[in-house]
């Protein structure tokens, strides 16, 4: 699995390379642009958490995958499906999040019984490795494609108790992206308004020096 | 506004022990309060941080004995169309499938009568109250191993089915009964206790020996 884990990642990072490549060049940037070939893990600032996030979801695929080969028992291969995946939203939902990209999402429930999302985001992002925000970005836009993918198939063949499981596993996986993005748009409208009041400060006083 | 920030900092820092620790600590609160539904200790709050870790891990348990069931030997058999291994894998999946969107459909029925719920918080509730069920899904299918076919041993199944089935509807009807209107209480009690009712009637024939 760790194997296979390492291949997704190099093949992950290939393509976001080829695709966000050049965008990122200033420097400063903690994390520096990885070599082909070179491990990303070494240009992480959190490697485990990283082997995390990419761990769970991979094992849950290839479980879904072999299952047939793995065990003659549905249940059996059910069961560890559902167990990966829930390991996997619950650790990008508390521990991937924060630690790659800063980022965090939540329900509240208040007293009188009304339910609120609450979007959390990191303010200073120079912490936030390159590699880590690219690789966590495309996974979580990748996998509910994914699932979705065999959830279709499932659906067409009409295999009622896998197809169970891809619909467990996309709403997991895109109940995640979608608290995710919904906390960077959050994130950026906070660094917007941040900017245009610092830009605003600045103009006055650049005003203020020319004419003090 | 300051007070928020100081939180928000806290918690996307802090270390992933801690996350986990106040994860499960909070799923023992919340199964210690399903056990004991008189005890006050903090409910409120309890409820408030609703999981649906315990529910799932409750669903999966009961859906594991019950799709085990030696009821599986009735249908089994040569010329049997169905195999004793689909049989299981319908049963574990019905489960499933019965305890997840049983409790939405109880939890819309909440909403829609005014109630001031969560929906989340509800499902949340309902997941851990299946957990006496569990426990007499779990005497039921030793009995039922034992292979004993006497009507003692027939009462003692349904003994401990009714008794798991009183114990999660009290505990379930409890939390439901402060956040529905009084009025409409009865209609919100109802389909509490058809799900679990539907629950227990599973339990019942697949630990038949």
């Amino acid at each position: 699995i760790i194997a296979m884990a390492a291949v997704f990642s190099e093949v992950a990072s290939a393509v976001g390379a080829a695709a966000f490549g050049g965008a990122n060049q200033q420097g400063g940037q903690p994390g520096e642009q990885p070599q082909p070939g070179e491990s990303i893990f070494k240009s992480s600032n959190h490697p485990t958490a990283l082997m995390f996030h990419l761990g769970f979801k991979t094992a849950a695929l290839v479980v879904y995958i072999l299952g047939g080969l793995i065990s003659s028992s549905f249940v059996f291969s059910f069961v560890i499906v559902t167990l990966l995946l829930a390991f996997d939203f619950w650790t990008v939902k508390n521990v991937t999040g924060r630690l790659l990209v800063g980022l965090r999402w939540w329900n509240e429930v208040n007293e009188d019984g009304t339910n609120e999302w609450r979007f959390e985001s990191r303010e200073d992002t120079s912490r936030i490795a390159d590699i880590d925000s690219r690789v966590f970005w495309l996974t979580l836009w990748v996998t509910p494609l994914i699932w979705t993918l065999f959830m279709v198939s499932t659906l067409l063949s009409f295999n009622w108790g896998w197809l169970l499981c891809t619909v467990v596993a996309n709403v997991l996986s895109a109940a995640n992206l979608y608290g995710y993005v919904r906390c960077s748009r959050a994130a950026k409208d906070k660094v917007g308004s941040l900017a245009t009041s610092v830009a605003a400060g600045m103009f006055t006083q650049g005003l203020s020096s020319r004419f003090g | 506004m300051s007070n928020m920030s100081e939180r928000m900092e806290t918690t996307l820092d802090e270390p992933v022990s801690v996350t986990l620790k106040r994860e499960l600590r909070n799923i023992g609160d919340k199964m210690y309060k399903v056990v004991l539904p008189n005890s006050k200790l903090n409910s409120a709050n309890e409820l408030r941080n609703w999981d649906l870790w315990g529910p799932l891990i409750i669903c999966l348990v009961l859906a594991i004995m019950l799709s085990s069931g030696s009821a599986s030997g009735q249908y089994g058999g040569k010329g049997s169309k169905h195999s004793a291994a689909d049989q299981n894998a319908v049963v574990f999946a019905s489960v499933f499938v019965i305890v997840w969107f049983g409790a939405a459909v109880v939890t819309v029925n909440a909403v829609l009568l005014k109630g001031s719920v969560s929906f989340f918080q509800s499902i949340c509730v309902l997941g851990y109250c299946i957990f006496p069920l569990t426990l007499s899904a779990l005497v039921c299918l030793g009995v039922g191993w034992s292979g004993c076919r006497s009507t003692l041993c027939l009462m003692v199944r349904l003994a401990s089915v009714g008794v798991g089935l009183l114990w999660s509807t009290r505990a379930s009807i409890g939390f439901l009964a402060e956040v529905v209107p009084p009025k409409r209480s009865a209609l919100a009690a109802y389909p509490v206790v058809l799900f679990y009712a539907s629950i227990a009637w599973i339990i019942v024939i697949r630990s038949s020996p």
